[in-house]
């Protein structure tokens, strides 16, 4: 291959390096000239992650051979600010406006918004949303990138961040500096010096017995480092609920796309030459993909051993089927003899993929001694090394996780999946080992959302009370349970969590099919249940002629009654979240137009808890910081609501507590995060320590000044007398002291594990755990226009009110709502992952998996509502997940007020709603 | 991305030489941002490039003397999406370009790139095709032209011989001449179009219409006309009726797929939806209402 020399200016510096013909852009950007501020999100352009200014034009890096940049001028993200410790404008306004979440869709959307001020120094907000129409972000569903610079451009003032208070404060998120100047490292940029690249083979076959697999010819391939196959990896099976899974498929692969060797090389490239020159001989088996054709005794097994595997919870299981899972309170056929009126109605959903713009990465490398360092993208760092362990039986003391930033997780980083690999193959080159999923990679074997089936029957009198209900729901695992048994619980709570039912059935499954295994999408079981429940709730109001809200108002569960599974709900308040989405979108009043309809849905759920430690310590100069084994995925929580939290108690402002996380060798065990439990959970353990501190704080004080702590006060650094103000201490003065004369560090922890609300055990079976505490209420209610002929939906107005318990930073809060309703509308009208019949992913890119962009998503109002609970920080509860679970019901609801027709599956294409008012129509 | 070699040739003949000499080796590139996603393709076979940027005069954009304008082939999308006499003339061929991709795909990719890639779902074909664009094809024998209609041959499949350039595309202005594009997609930016058509006519004096042109994509193996649905408008004062008989000529003459996009049916439907509310936009009537025409 030839090699070609090549000039450019880059941000004002001349570079002259020499390239191969193969080179992307990109590529010299990001290793070359080691600016990795410009990320790669898909490798297609269809994302724009990788956006540059390219001789005054913004383009895809992707997509630009670097050879043909010869003489050309460059501006990357680094070239941004002015330097000296000063910001671009525009990135002063994304921090300020809250428009960064993970950071990594931020370096492409800067440059695209700073092109479009170029171009027109006062565009509207629809020339911005267009101007930002090529950068994909999932986590702020645009409003706050578009509030950012539209405020620049038009010179309106940035929100506030002042007051002295800071519970209840937006203030900035510091994470949010790195990530505008392009200097957060991600995964795929950890280099470490001798660094090689791993690929993985994934099977042809989407259920097939491995005969053989010949791998001397790509150890031949000069430039291979090291094969691996499963063979030579101990039989640790793994998995959350039931261990049925290997990190290398031994005997048999159970999906298109399950890894069955991996290979270290000099090269990404010579790399994925050697996975051609791998030869496995298979023998195809007849492969299973639907999870209902599954449960038949007739079917192909999936699992051959599925009752030897070891499981974490009781459940039955046989065949195909991995849970069954059932609910029953009253006596359900007696409840339908006495009502009135009953409706039954089926369901289904996709498979939705999480889709953050960051693939999954990992960089392995063994020191010397045998010890073995991991940098992952993972939500889950300590988590992380306990699955290494139990995967590869390697011992905990010899392993360190060590979270980098996360480009957006939604669930889909929170399992083991790339890392094995990485460990694997450094192991046996003994070099570091670096390895990034394509973003084909992404879709094929990345844990996505289960697809489900719903079959409900409810039953009411004709007053509108309901008085039975009886539901079956199928889960379709995929070929491992990932996260199914889990899901499966969930749904049954959902099912059951937001109206009194006297008599109520569920059976619930969770089913293995010859697809990728499914996992922990942003809320499991969330969006599918919502769309069911509340697409039949409307069904069942509309047979009544009663108003959806009115029928609603008359059902919903209220604060000490018990939910279907037995738990006693406290510290909700559900008709008060409903009344103010239904006042915010104005339910009574709207205006009736053609083809324009209104809905509303409502989504129950809950704070997540497990296990959590966090140390809050004051420095001998006595400054702040916080110590804790979480990470954050984007949302924020970390670098906001930690230190706004331990601030608080401390008579601190949050922005000067410091906080470092997420490495297993120097803090200690976090779960993970998800289940949106950041805030409620973490966030109480870090309120918790902090009160330690302050106790500490007031003992050395009195002890020092000689008075009783009950007289002491606590601010701007101080500790003094209430009475005298002036008589007091520094907490540098007692830190210093403390850390010299006694008692050593003044640091201290609070280990906190919510316990899990008792259900009524006579009323489940097979579920895989009981209750969380923190539950909380969203509803939702939007007004979407149709278009008959094409079956197109336009959402004009989008309201989201949810119970918070307490907002502790409510620009962040806000910034969870908008995001979320964004992804759930993705999963409503776009979203979906497809299969051909080989199993092989259809859509495996942006183009055709399609995440709303800036043009497509309603600038969404929240609502939040403030029920406090009990065992929340200040009343804090979980946001995270419940914001994209209402979306999908809200627009088939308001679909039917518009057209009058009924939509039964997601995502509601064009082409499915227009499927559904043909046959509406031919009816007629 | 299997890429053998690069080659930045600076004139037509040096380009032309090139992928002459490389046949079956090499791939002219000009945006490069359909090409580089081919190349990333598993399996794809190990190539070089021809890149056309540096060869003078195929960035052109100009009027000529005699009335018709030259669009060279790696004029980009967004130059032809903002160009003032562009929009004035040929507005639908603006407002398709305007919808290609994303802001930053339409800064690389080019017009020629568009229709040489031969993609049944390029959204400035229609256009091009509604305003009797011609192909300016120039090889090593000379130069030739062609009605763009007979240079899309199958997707994929272009009229280019051996060594051939795409120099540009020639229209023919007329002031009388009223189009309008539509693209039917799920997202309102990177999309790639599920059906997308453009029609164009001029009014006579009384009311009837001439020339009219119905174009579609990703309703055939090409981008097609239907000059059934054209014969239906054509000399006819338009109405309600004519509309809906000639959306039904256009669904009729498509040939669509089923795929993981849309199905055939779909596709088929909406090419006479599409139809309908071009031609009624066109003939001032109401766009809405078209549900009626099967």
């Amino acid at each position: 291959m030839n090699t070609i020399s090549l000039t450019l200016t880059v941000n004002g510096q001349r570079q002259s390096l020499a390239i191969r013909p193969d080179e992307t852009l990109l590529k010299v950007l990001r290793e070359d000239l080691g600016l990795t501020g410009t990320k790669e999100g898909c490798g297609s352009g269809e994302c724009g992650a990788c956006l540059v200014v390219l001789d005054g034009l913004t383009v895809n890096a992707c997509l630009v051979p670097a050879a043909e940049c010869d003489g050309s001028v460059v501006e990357t993200i680094e070239g941004l600010a002015p330097g000296h410790g000063r910001l671009h404008p525009l990135q002063d306004a994304f921090v300020r406006h809250g428009a960064v979440q993970c950071g990594y869709c931020t370096p492409g959307a800067l440059l695209a918004a700073k092109s479009l001020l170029e171009k027109d120094p006062k565009p509207t907000r629809e020339m911005i949303k267009e101007g930002l129409s090529g950068n994909l972000c999932r986590c702020t569903g645009y409003k706050k990138m578009v509030d950012a610079v539209e405020g620049l451009a038009h010179g309106t003032a940035p929100p506030a961040s002042e007051g002295e208070s800071n519970v209840g404060r937006s203030c900035c998120r510091p994470d949010a500096l790195e990530h505008v100047q392009g200097a957060s490292i991600f995964g795929a940029d950890v280099f470490r010096p001798n660094m090689v690249y791993g690929r993985i083979l994934r099977s042809a076959h989407p259920h097939a017995r491995i005969k053989s697999i010949d791998t001397r010819e790509a150890e031949a391939l000069a430039g291979v480092l090291a094969v691996v196959t499963g063979r030579e990896v101990p039989e640790g099976y793994y998995g959350v609920d039931i261990k049925d899974q290997l990190v290398l498929a031994r005997d048999k692969v159970r999906f298109r796309g399950e890894a069955v060797s991996a290979v270290a090389a000099l090269s990404e490239q010579i790399a994925a030459q050697a996975l051609e020159l791998i030869h496995v001989d298979y023998e195809p088996l007849e492969p299973i993909f639907d999870a209902e054709a599954a449960m038949k005794s007739d079917a192909p097994l999936v699992h051959e051993r599925l009752s030897e595997y070891v499981r974490g919870f009781r459940t039955e299981t046989h065949g195909n089927v991995c849970t069954v899972a059932r609910v029953q309170v009253g006596d359900v056929e007696r409840g339908f003899a006495e009502a009135d009126i009953m409706i039954e109605d089926n369901f289904s959903t996709q498979i939705q993929h999480q889709s953050s713009i960051e693939t999954h990465a990992a960089v392995a490398e063994v020191e010397a001694s045998g010890r073995i360092t991991v940098w992952s993208t993972t939500q889950k760092p300590f988590a992380m090394r306990r699955y290494l362990h139990q995967s590869l039986q390697i011992p905990m003391s010899r392993l360190r996780v060590v979270a980098t930033r996360i480009g957006g997780g939604f669930g889909g980083k929170l399992e083991l999946n790339i890392e094995p690999y990485a460990v694997l193959l450094a192991q046996k080159c003994g070099l570091p080992v670096k390895i990034v999923y394509s973003r084909a990679e992404e879709f094929a074997c990345t844990n996505p959302r289960h697809r489900a089936v719903f079959w409900v029957k409810s039953g009411m009198k004709k007053d509108g009370s309901l008085v039975a209900r009886k539901v079956r729901l199928v889960y379709d695992t995929g070929a491992y349970s990932g996260n199914g048994p889990t899901t499966v619980t969930l749904s049954a709570q959902l099912w059951g969590g937001v109206y009194r039912v006297p008599n109520f059935l569920l059976e619930g499954y969770c089913v293995y099919t010859n697809k990728m295994n499914c996992g922990s999408m942003r809320g499991p079981s969330g969006p599918q249940t919502t769309f069911a429940l509340e697409s039949h709730t409307d069904n069942l109001a509309h047979r009544l002629g009663m108003d959806p809200l009115d029928f609603r108002l008359k059902n919903l569960l209220e604060a000490g009654e018990k939910s279907a599974v037995g738990q006693t709900l406290v510290d909700v308040d559900f008709k008060k979240v409903v009344c103010e989405a239904a006042e915010a979108i104005g339910w009574r009043t709207l205006p009736r137009e053609k083809n324009v309809g209104r809905g509303m849905a409502c989504m129950f759920w809950l704070s997540g808890g497990w296990a959590t430690s966090v140390t809050v310590r004051v420095n001998e100069d006595g400054t702040v910081g916080i110590i804790t084994g979480a990470v954050d995925m984007g949302t924020g929580y970390l670098y906001t609501s930690l230190p706004q939290l331990v601030a608080e108690e401390l008579g601190l402002r949050a922005e000067e507590v410091h906080l470092a996380s997420g490495d297993t060798d120097t803090t200690v065990y976090d779960h993970g995060i998800g289940g949106s439990r950041g805030v409620f959970t973490i966030g109480k353990a870090a309120q918790m320590a902090a009160v330690k501190v302050k106790e500490e704080l007031f003992h050395e004080a009195a002890a020092r000044l000689d008075v009783d702590p009950a007289q002491l006060e606590i601010k701007g650094s101080r500790i003094y007398l209430r009475t005298d103000p002036a008589v007091g201490l520094s907490f540098a003065e007692i830190s210093f002291a403390r850390h010299m004369q006694s008692g050593g560090p003044l640091a201290c922890s609070a280990n906190y594990l919510p316990e899990m609300d008792p259900i009524d055990e006579t009323r489940v079976e097979g579920l895989s755990f009981s209750a969380f505490k923190g539950n909380t209420l969203a509803c939702h209610a939007a007004v979407v226009e149709v278009d008959p002929d094409t079956g197109l939906v336009t959402v004009k107005r989008y309201v989201a009110a949810h119970d918070v318990g307490r907002v502790i930073n409510p620009r962040a809060a806000e910034g969870q709502v908008e995001g979320g309703v964004s992804m759930g509308l993705g999963f409503a009208l776009s979203e979906s992952l497809k299969l051909g019949a080989e199993g092989q992913v259809l859509n495996p890119n942006f183009a055709d998996y399609k995440i709303p962009t800036s043009l497509d998503v309603p600038e969404t109002e929240a609502v939040l509502v403030e029920v406090p609970a009990a065992y929340g920080p200040h009343g804090a509860k979980g946001l995270g997940e419940p914001t994209m679970g209402p979306p999908a019901a809200v627009v088939a609801n308001a679909i039917y007020d518009a057209v009058g027709v009924r939509l039964y599956r997601t995502p509601m294409t064009p082409e499915e709603v227009w499927r559904a008012i043909e046959s509406a129509r031919n009816r007629k | 991305m299997p890429v053998k070699n690069f080659y930045a040739p600076t004139s037509l003949e040096e380009a032309a030489e090139l992928l002459n000499s490389l046949h079956g080796e090499s791939r002219p590139a000009a945006g490069c941002t359909d090409l580089m996603v081919q190349l990333a393709a598993p399996n794809a076979p190990e190539t070089s490039l021809v890149s056309l940027r540096r060869v003078p005069g195929l960035a052109d954009l100009r009027e000529e003397s005699d009335g018709s304008c030259f669009i060279g082939s790696l004029v980009r999308q967004s130059a032809v999406a903002q160009a003032p006499w562009i929009r004035r003339h040929f507005p639908a061929l603006a407002k398709a370009a305007g919808l290609v991709g994303s802001p930053s795909i339409r800064n690389r990719a080019t017009i020629g790139g568009n229709i040489c890639n031969a993609s049944p779902s390029a959204d400035t074909a229609p256009p091009l095709l509604a305003y009797d664009a011609e192909a300016l094809i120039w090889g090593l024998d000379g130069e030739r032209t062609m009605p763009l209609q007979e240079f899309f041959l199958g997707p994929g499949r272009s009229a280019l011989r051996r060594g051939e350039i795409l120099k540009g595309l020639r229209l023919r202005r007329d002031s009388q001449k009223r189009a309008n594009f539509e693209k039917l997609g799920q997202r309102k930016a990177m999309e790639i179009a599920i059906v997308n058509a453009c029609a164009s006519l001029c009014p006579g004096r009384d009311g009837t219409c001439f020339q009219v042109r119905i174009a579609l994509g990703a309703v055939a193996p090409t981008p097609i006309r239907a000059p059934e649905a054209e014969a239906i408008l054509e000399g006819k004062r338009i109405d309600y009726d004519l509309v809906m008989k000639a959306a039904a000529a256009a669904a009729a003459a498509v040939q669509p797929i089923s795929d993981h996009r849309a199905s055939a049916e779909y596709r088929r439907r909406m090419a006479g939806v599409l139809t309908a509310r071009i031609i009624s936009g066109l003939g001032n009537l109401p766009c809405t209402g078209v549900e009626r025409w099967r």
